[in-house]
């Protein structure tokens, strides 16, 4: 028997219950808004349903989930399940509507437990965004989808709801292989054949890709007990262009350890933190612009970028605060037999980058005609090496028939300065006084803007591949005079290697998809130029570039690029 | 029409918070008083688990286990500081245990203005509502970093007929079924609370249902809780001021002079086995071998339906009782006493 009294529920709880956004998915309190909740999620999920991936090995034995996030068919999954599939690269993918697609293998990631995969078979394939996972509060609505003990049939993946349970978890891996570095915790049921596939939110973007749990080994083996882990689709971001040029690509490290109260103890010499001036003794500030206050944090944040990856840096030394970017050198990691680079696989992430860039500045299809004749006038401010001014100078390139022209004047009517041509990797002077040497700065400059001409902006129905690789991602800081972060840019970067030891570096932003830097050096003299490109603006129905910086040794000036013309 | 109402009620005064979900109150609530706990392992039994805080000066609340058997427990509270821990009581019947905190440098000292949460009422939980529990399941969470929590449904009270590891498990009081996955080591000891960031209970230790032999979501109902935390903090010591205890503190029948018959943990019938001379209770007229059939005008057909109700009674107040003595009926009222 019980005599426990019921209570009218008082108006002030009935009131909590409605503050609740009918949107978010899982709180309600009358009929009207459940049923109203209940229809958004299904409708979410019905939308995002064609996006994952129910991902098996050529065997069909094991298998795992994933999900795709562009519409080329390119997807996300686990490292680890696709871990036996390297040797071949080939796999099987599985979406709702039945029908199994082929699957490739690109890049891979063994300390985060990504991978990306590509699906073929069909022209264009429903994908999902990626969250802003940094962005994510704790008690948010967490949908996961995969395909847990293989139970889909038809690749209909099954469907769990939870919360997020944690943020900036950290999960220690096997060595440096599967580490959960500021990871999401979810309640969400994630289950065996879950790992890979997503971890949405309210709204259908990706949070995170799924691929670990807390388990009581025990008393009830690896099944789900409430806690569930998701990579981070923030961390995932940075690494998302090596993995799309088929790289292996590891995560970063300092090779330098803080002790008790954030001090340095061990720094490696001549590794990253050495360069940047970091001894022994000095106190950790701040990573990436985050203020670090346990050596906890200190792993769970370097965790999250690749290799070679810049980092600002903050630390003390006699209460003095320096700041440093420095980029971090690799991780090495255990990696279960070998993984090579397919050409193919890289040099069809080189054309999707260029075909973006393309289609960014409308280049797309027909591109600059390559019997075009383009000129360029911009003004340049700044020394020559010997220290000659020449302030007002202006410069006119002509690219006409795959050569590039440049003459210096000081004003439109007056003579001709000096004339230099680039065609194929080479500078010469054919015009002007002695003393310029064409072996330097203004040589290597006029080789990038010819191969930025001739292979890019020319591109008419092919372009030139050939001397081309993706190299992966980038990132560009701008830091104030405190050290505080000003703007940071995510790039993609291609190589295009020149005769006699040259290198060009293009860097594309991954938001816009524009150029925004060029690098050229030479390495067997030791030199290198940069030209930072910015300002896109519309120019007969192109969109180009304005303001052009120009860096390196006697390059000292910022150019506009004023004019184009298109001539027959 | 009324649920309109309230929701643009609500809009107009809703906290300037970037709550985004509808969670987010009673999640940084919950989170704000778990504690980190860390002690003995042996067995199954890790070494790591979680409690919650109960009072200002650090009372910590939590399961009666192996876990804080050992010289050594420590307890990290959620803004990342460790303390040492004192055990005040401990009940194996109910399995639960009272901590103190302590400077780990200065044992003598306690902390201070540690908030707590509003005690509220798991008998106000119908079927169906929501609930958030909080804690430290497989050691995730380390120094300042928050408690993981998870949503759940509560699903209804039961009576506990479980064990664990194959012995009986003591206690056999009401529990609170929820869906939330909290049977996983280090959550036993964490707090429940309903959406308003209300304390309804405890989440409960891992064990194993008799009737279905599975591992069984629970939590202890808060009434219980504060029950023994009342029971322990004036059993334990003068050093305690009273005033300074929170609502937690309910009137136990000790504090009227009464000491119940009790046997076993069945539910057993309210008869008074002692009075003790020159009490309230006594005063009132109330002799041992008295049945107590009504508190309050409700019937307490058991002792702990009458500890629950007493629970909830103001301590300023008469308190009215039916009693049966040799078949007769008889109405008594305990007078309260001004504190000395």
């Amino acid at each position: 028997m019980t005599s426990l009294i019921k209570h009218t529920r008082c108006l002030a709880v009935l009131c909590s219950w409605t503050t609740v956004l009918p949107c978010v998915g899982l709180q309600y309190t009358d009929a009207s808004i459940a049923l109203q909740a209940q229809r958004q999620r299904i409708e979410m999920i019905e939308r995002v349903m064609p996006t994952v991936v129910c991902i098996y090995d050529g065997n069909r034995r094991g298998g795992g989930a994933g999900v795709i996030i562009d519409a080329q068919g390119h997807g996300l999954t686990n490292y680890h399940v696709v871990a036996d599939m390297l040797n071949t690269r080939r796999g099987l993918g599985g979406l709702s509507d039945g029908l199994t697609y082929e699957l490739q293998v690109l890049g891979i990631d063994p300390t985060g437990d990504v991978a990306m995969f590509r699906l073929s078979g069909k022209s264009a394939f429903d994908f999902a965004e990626l969250a802003d996972s940094d962005a994510i509060q704790v008690g948010d609505t967490a949908i996961a989808m995969g395909n847990p003990f293989l139970l889909a049939e038809k690749h209909t993946p099954s469907v769990s709801l939870g919360i997020v349970s944690g943020l900036h978890r950290y999960q220690w891996g096997q060595g440096n292989a599967l580490v959960y570095t500021d990871c999401i915790q979810t309640d969400a049921a994630i289950n065996p054949g879950n790992s890979g596939g997503p971890l949405f939110d309210a709204a259908g973007k990706v949070m995170g890709i799924n691929g670990r749990i807390s388990a009581s080994l025990q008393t009830r083996g690896k099944f789900n007990v409430g806690l569930g882990y998701a990579i981070s689709a923030n961390q995932i971001k940075r690494f998302i262009p090596a993995l799309h040029a088929g790289l292996m690509i590891r995560h970063g490290t300092l090779q330098a350890t803080v002790g008790q109260h954030l001090q340095f103890d061990k720094v490696l010499r001549d590794g990253p933190a050495y360069l940047a001036g970091i001894r022994p003794g000095d106190l950790l500030v701040s990573i990436g612009g985050q203020e670090i206050t346990s050596a906890n944090q200190f792993a769970s944040t370097l965790g999250v970028y690749p290799e070679q990856w810049p980092i600002p840096i903050s630390f003390k030394r006699d209460d003095a605060t320096k700041h440093a970017v420095v980029r971090l050198a690799p991780l090495s990691v255990k990696q279960t037999g070998e993984f090579v680079v397919i050409p193919e696989i890289n040099r069809r992430a080189v054309k999707r980058m260029l075909d973006r860039f393309l289609a960014a500045t409308n280049l797309e299809p027909t591109g600059m005609p390559a019997a075009a004749n383009l000129s360029w006038i911009g003004q340049r401010s700044g020394t020559d090496k010997d220290g000659t001014p020449h302030g007002a100078g202006r410069w006119e390139y002509q690219f006409h028939g795959g050569t590039l022209f440049a003459q210096l004047r000081n004003d439109v009517d007056s003579p001709v300065l000096r004339q230099l041509r680039c065609a194929d990797g080479r500078a010469e002077l054919i015009e002007g006084q002695a003393r310029f040497s064409v072996s330097g700065s203004e040589a290597l400059l006029m080789k990038a803007v010819h191969a930025l001409f001739d292979r890019v902006f020319k591109a008419d129905s092919s372009i030139n591949l050939a001397g081309f690789s993706h190299k992966g991602g980038d990132e560009s800081i701008q830091r104030r005079e405190d050290g505080s972060i000003k703007a940071s840019t995510y790039l993609e970067v291609l190589k295009l290697e020149l005769p006699g030891n040259k290198v060009v570096l293009f860097s594309f932003d991954t938001a816009t998809d524009l150029l925004c830097e060029l690098t050229i050096e030479d390495r067997t003299a030791g030199l290198g130029v940069s030209i930072q490109l910015g300002d896109y603006q519309a120019m007969d129905s192109l969109r180009l570039p304005q303001d052009l910086i120009l860096r390196g040794p006697g390059l000292d000036g910022v150019e506009k690029w004023s004019h184009w013309e298109s001539r027959p | 029409m009324m649920p309109q109402l309230v929701t643009v009620m609500l809009l107009l005064t809703a906290q300037p918070a970037k709550s985004s979900n509808g969670f987010s109150h009673a999640i940084k609530s919950v989170q704000a008083v778990t504690v980190k706990l860390y002690g003995l392992s042996a067995g199954s039994q890790q070494g790591y688990g979680s409690g919650i805080l109960v009072s200002s000066d650090g009372l910590v609340l939590t399961v009666d286990s192996i876990l804080i058997d050992g010289s050594n427990t420590r307890a990290v509270t959620p803004d990342g500081a460790l303390y040492a821990v004192d055990i005040i009581a401990r009940n194996r019947e109910e399995q639960l245990a009272l901590l103190q905190l302590r400077d780990a440098s200065d044992p003598q000292a306690k902390p201070e203005g540690i908030i707590c949460l509003n005690v509220g009422s798991s008998d106000e939980l119908s079927s169906g509502d929501w609930v958030i529990a909080a804690g430290n399941p497989f050691k995730v969470a380390d120094g300042a970093e928050p408690a993981s929590v998870a949503l759940g449904i509560f699903g209804g009270r039961s009576n506990l007929d479980a064990q664990r590891r194959k012995q009986d498990y003591p206690y056999r009081g009401p529990v609170l079924v929820i869906d939330a996955v909290t049977s996983n080591p280090g959550a036993p000891g964490g707090p429940l609370a309903d959406l308003e960031g209300e304390l309804v209970g405890m989440v409960g230790r891992v064990v194993v249902s008799n009737t279905t032999h599975t591992q069984f979501n629970h939590a202890i109902p808060i009434e219980i809780c504060s029950a023994f935390i009342a029971r322990a903090t004036q059993q334990s010591t003068d050093g305690l001021d009273q005033a300074d205890l929170n609502d937690a503190r309910a009137i136990v029948p000790a504090e009227l002079g009464i000491k119940l018959f009790q046997m076993g943990y069945k539910k057993s019938l309210v008869f008074v086995d002692r009075v003790k001379r020159g009490s309230v209770a006594f005063k009132a007229g109330l002799r041992a071998d008295d049945l107590i059939v009504s508190l309050d005008g409700r019937g307490v057909a058991d002792i702990r339906t009458f500890e629950k109700v007493l629970s909830r009674l103001d301590r300023a107040k008469d308190i009215e009782l039916i009693v049966i003595r040799k078949e007769e009926h008889i109405p008594l009222t305990i007078k309260p006493e001004p504190a000395q």
